[in-house]
């Protein structure tokens, strides 16, 4: 089945993916950002904050927001 | 007139059954929406000054967005069953208005600033841009929307001892202009904990006047604006807000009190009470702490001078203060000797005229206020550019001078 991907990590970009059939949320955040915990992202699916047991569905879009975004990292405050 | 009471009533009778709490809201809120706008038809018909052309077009989907702005006015602020007509007319300009933004967003979310997106995409635009919104609404303890603005509060932040308070984001979306997005974003302490001698500006490490320095959050929340994805413009805005990011903050979080800034200029280490002197140099407000004054003094008089009022000898390395009392400019080499290596004869003998030793410069005879052993800025930067060994012929020619003036007396 295929799914929307949007990641907000870095430049942010999303694009269609195509995932197995009861695929859970914390499974695809893992094998899409190598091995790393979902409790470091905000995930969303459809607008809706979700748990990371949650199964993914056909069309579904998926959002992940890193916890910890450092401001002023590559632009300078002042 | 016929008032909207009856109408008003039945919104916050469904509102009260939990219609925005359950699993099936999006459902739910549609049917309801769909409801919802055949009342308002028949609440047309009812009423001939309430008359909007764009009444009989509204989509199901669009009802659904006006609906939105409903519940989020009524949820927050106004809690009356009285509601006339011309306050309802006065909101449904406002949602007019909304709307007119969302399709001009949406224009510019498709990349077609000459043409109006279809019906189809234009709604599914509504739509995300709805679902975000109702999105936003659960996540963050209240939302509201004041003029042009979206706007969400987030839970208190405190970074370690440092306590911030609440803030609120808003979203401004009719400044959402593609290229600066982010100034589109605003966040306001609710609590505000402002950052020492910043003129009340600097509420966070990133935030000063409002504006956030988004850092490495600033190209995920412009393309989430530009999509239409305004809750997620909103969660990256939060996370930077929880996150210190030590590179470059407007002020660091342990610098923020008055206590906190009063550090010794040497050590960093703060100084308690009233503790702590002041540089000696005159003008200079930097404190320092005992230790340091004591450790640090100027090799010759003791007097403490902090670090930016410090000369080095070029030849002992000993640490003075730059007194004409302790240290002179070597005339030749253009650098400071402390007064010892100077009286040890370690140096040229061209340091005769120390600093602030004259008030005319001697080699121009113009009139400066700093004077470098007897010289202007620029008669000493020519002099130290001079090569030595012109230097010294110069000298030789003025010697010989003075030889022929006096082969001439003989």
């Amino acid at each position: 089945m295929r799914i929307l991907y949007i990641n907000q990590d870095g430049s942010s970009y999303g694009n269609y993916e195509q995932v197995r059939d009861r695929t859970t949320v914390a499974q695809f955040v893992s094998e899409k950002t190598g091995g790393k915990s979902s409790d470091n992202y905000v995930i969303r699916v459809n607008s809706q904050i979700v748990a990371a047991e949650q199964v993914l569905c056909e069309g579904d879009r998926l959002s992940l927001t890193p916890k910890k975004v450092p401001g002023a990292m590559s632009l300078k405050c002042g | 007139m016929v008032r909207e009471s009856t109408l008003y009533c039945d919104v916050e009778r469904e509102k009260h059954s939990g219609i925005m709490e359950g699993s099936d809201l999006e459902k739910r809120a549609k049917v309801w929406a769909g409801a919802y706008a055949d009342r308002l038809i028949s609440f047309k018909r009812n009423d001939a000054s309430w008359q909007s052309p764009r009444l009989k077009g509204l989509s199901a989907l669009q009802v659904l967005v006006a609906q939105f702005h409903y519940e989020v006015q009524n949820r927050l602020a106004v809690r009356t069953s009285t509601l006339t007509a011309e306050q309802l007319k006065a909101y449904k300009s406002r949602v007019d208005e909304y709307w007119s933004k969302v399709v001009e967003t949406g224009t510019a979310a498709l990349a077609l600033p000459e043409e109006k997106p279809s019906d189809d995409e234009r709604d599914k635009l509504v739509e995300l841009i709805f679902t975000e919104l109702q999105g936003a609404s659960r996540e963050f303890s209240e939302m509201d929307f004041y003029g042009k603005s979206v706007r969400v509060v987030m839970g208190p932040i405190a970074f370690g001892d440092l306590q911030l308070g609440r803030f609120r984001i808003a979203l401004n979306y009719e400044s959402i202009v593609p290229g600066s997005e982010t100034s589109s974003l605003l966040a306001k302490a609710l609590e505000p904990n402002f950052a020492w001698n910043s003129s009340d500006s600097i509420s966070h490490p990133h935030v000063d006047g409002g504006h956030i320095c988004l850092g490495d959050g600033s190209a995920a929340t412009a393309k989430a604006l530009i999509d239409g994805r305004y809750f997620d413009a909103m969660l990256v805005v939060r996370e930077v807000l929880r996150t210190y990011s030590s590179t470059s903050p407007y002020r660091k979080p342990d610098r923020w009190t008055k206590e906190q800034n009063r550090r010794c200029a040497e050590c960093e280490e703060i100084l308690p009470g009233t503790e702590g002197s002041k540089c000696t140099t005159k003008g200079c407000r930097r404190l320092i702490c005992t230790i340091c004054a004591k450790t640090k003094a100027c090799g010759a008089c003791k007097m403490f001078v902090c670090a930016g009022h410090t000369i080095c000898c070029t030849l002992c390395r000993t640490r003075t203060c730059p007194g004409t009392k302790c240290a002179v400019v070597c005339g030749r080499l253009g650098a400071w000797v402390c007064k010892v290596c100077a009286d040890k004869g370690m140096c040229c003998n061209a340091h005769k005229v120390v600093v602030g030793g004259g008030d005319c410069c001697s080699g121009c005879k113009a009139k400066s206020v700093e004077l470098m052993a007897g010289l202007c800025a620029q008669c000493m930067t020519a002099r130290t550019l001079m090569p030595v060994d012109a230097a010294a012929t110069v000298e030789d020619d003025d010697s010989d001078n003075h030889e022929r003036e006096d082969d001439d007396n003989d």
